[in-house]
């Protein structure tokens, strides 16, 4: 399977986009301070916040331009007849697949920490009389390592609507989604805690919808982020059930996807 | 060397009977080919070979192991941004020494200032000969070939042909499935004719003639029409 892993990662790593991909920091790392002289007060902040949202549209780039395309095109292009024809199993070849584009994503995600923090001290050199404290090293790598965590769960969806779709249309309408109804629905539940709108809903319904929710990933990294940028401490067990919690997803969403493509027609 | 046993393989897709009690033996050290107009089932045979299509009844022996087997599909997708040089180390990298994916890319003709430049730069030719590549360097006892002439031209063909003949003087097992008639008789030591998903003749090639040519040709229109 090593061989695998590596073999997806020159893959990844040789296409012109990820190439660009790798870049995009920079330039975004530019803008956001660009973005950030344009305000008076709490550069820091400022400056934080935009590095984390510079980070949530690089995974979801990531995820929607090359995880989605990479595996749709292993389907569409039979490259998956030339890989389970050498002695590869197919549990190998989904881990295998899934495993070097992990490394190529935390290839990307390294490049943006090591990125903005650089671009942090910066800020720090230039603005120094306006620095806000909270504004630190440590904070942006954990903001952006756990904006990742939660890509990383939308990229074993992808893997889990592999397994079973037969083209690149489903693998891509079903991730865009899944990755949809994950930002709409917390807006609705919380609505629904609303004593005159729970008083509408009818209590099947309501469990319904939450059961739901319960299936998606919890995409709660940009209120984590959020709060890491105004300087809020995050207690180590909210980071550790976050992390688990992800963890636990990804792992349940692979072991689920190994046993549908084990059993489907290629 | 082992054989490949199909016993009484049966294969629908949504109602639609695609192959229907196959049973064949192939014998290992010959070329063997599937012959059958479009839609006959040879793909969907050669994948259940494979075990990347489940059958619905009958099964496919079980002595032969994945090892043991290289496939070429029918216009193989090889990934853009590799290498013709990394595409075979990666097959090598499980059966073969590095040397080995120098060796095979020498046998199969690929130009060596092509074989580090990136697959999306290569012809449909060279793209097939790095597939093959791919095959060889495994050693494996069986080729399976799914139209393997499928979208190249005449020349790309000949040379195509010639590496085929070259692995079957070396013993290499040879299964090739493809509606072309006279690349079966050239390369084939029997050809088996597919027609409607069940198996409908075997004729051994004797002499690789015109006449044998023609022979198969009319045999393949008639069951294709149903008139034999």
């Amino acid at each position: 399977m090593k061989q695998l892993i590596f073999f997806t990662l020159q893959e990844v790593i040789n296409a012109r986009l990820f190439r660009l991909m790798l870049l995009a920091p920079m330039v975004l790392s530019l803008l956001a301070l660009t973005f950030t002289g344009l305000f008076m007060l709490d550069l820091g902040k400022v400056f934080v916040d935009s590095m984390f949202t510079t980070a949530h549209i690089l995974c979801f780039a990531f995820l929607m331009f090359m995880t989605v395309p990479f595996l749709a095109r292993d389907i569409e292009a039979r490259f998956t007849y030339v890989l389970l024809t050498l002695p590869i199993n197919r549990n190998q070849y989904l881990i295998g697949r899934f495993l070097g584009l992990t490394m190529a994503f935390l290839l990307l995600i390294s490049a943006l920490a090591v990125v903005s923090v650089l671009s942090l001290e910066l800020t720090q050199f230039i603005w120094d009389d306006l620095y806000m404290a909270s504004a630190n090293a440590g904070n942006i790598i954990l903001g952006i390592a756990l904006i990742s965590c939660q890509y990383l769960s939308l990229m074993a969806v992808a893997l889990f609507v592999f397994s079973w779709a037969t083209g690149p249309a489903e693998v891509l309408s079903f991730t865009f989604l899944i990755w949809l109804l994950s930002w709409i629905f917390p807006p609705v539940l919380t609505a629904m805690q609303d004593a005159d709108v729970a008083e509408t809903v009818p209590p099947l319904l309501q469990a319904f919808l939450e059961g739901c929710y319960q299936l998606l990933p919890h995409l709660t990294g940009g209120d984590i982020a959020n709060r890491l940028a105004h300087g809020a401490s995050l207690s180590g067990s909210d980071i550790s059930l976050y992390i688990a919690e992800h963890t636990a997803y990804t792992v349940i969403l692979l072991i689920l996807s190994t046993l549908l493509f084990r059993r489907r027609n290629l | 060397m082992s054989s490949i046993t199909i016993t009484k393989l049966r294969k629908s897709y949504s109602n639609h009977l695609v192959l229907d009690d196959i049973s064949i033996c192939l014998e290992p050290g010959k070329a063997i080919g599937i012959l059958g107009e479009n839609g006959a089932g040879k793909s969907t045979l050669i994948k259940c070979i494979l075990k990347l299509v489940r059958p619905d009844e009958g099964e496919v022996s079980k002595s032969i192991s994945q090892s043991e087997i290289a496939y070429l599909p029918e216009q193989s997708y090889l990934p853009e941004t590799v290498s013709g040089m990394n595409m075979v180390r990666f097959a090598a990298s499980y059966t073969a020494t590095q040397d080995e994916a120098h060796a095979a890319l020498t046998r199969v003709g690929l130009r060596k200032t092509a074989w580090n430049k990136p697959i999306r730069s290569y012809s449909k030719g060279m793209r097939q000969r790095t597939a093959i590549a791919m095959m060889l360097v495994r050693h494996p006892d069986w080729l399976i070939l799914d139209e393997p002439m499928s979208g190249l031209d005449a020349i790309g063909r000949r040379q195509m042909l010639d590496l085929f003949l070259n692995e079957r003087k070396n013993g290499r097992s040879i299964l090739m499935s493809s509606h072309h008639v006279a690349d079966m008789v050239r390369l084939c030591d029997e050809v088996t004719i597919l027609s409607g998903g069940r198996v409908r003749e075997s004729v051994a090639i004797q002499d690789r003639s015109v006449d044998e040519i023609n022979y198969l040709e009319q045999k393949l229109a008639d069951y294709a029409e149903g008139t034999e």
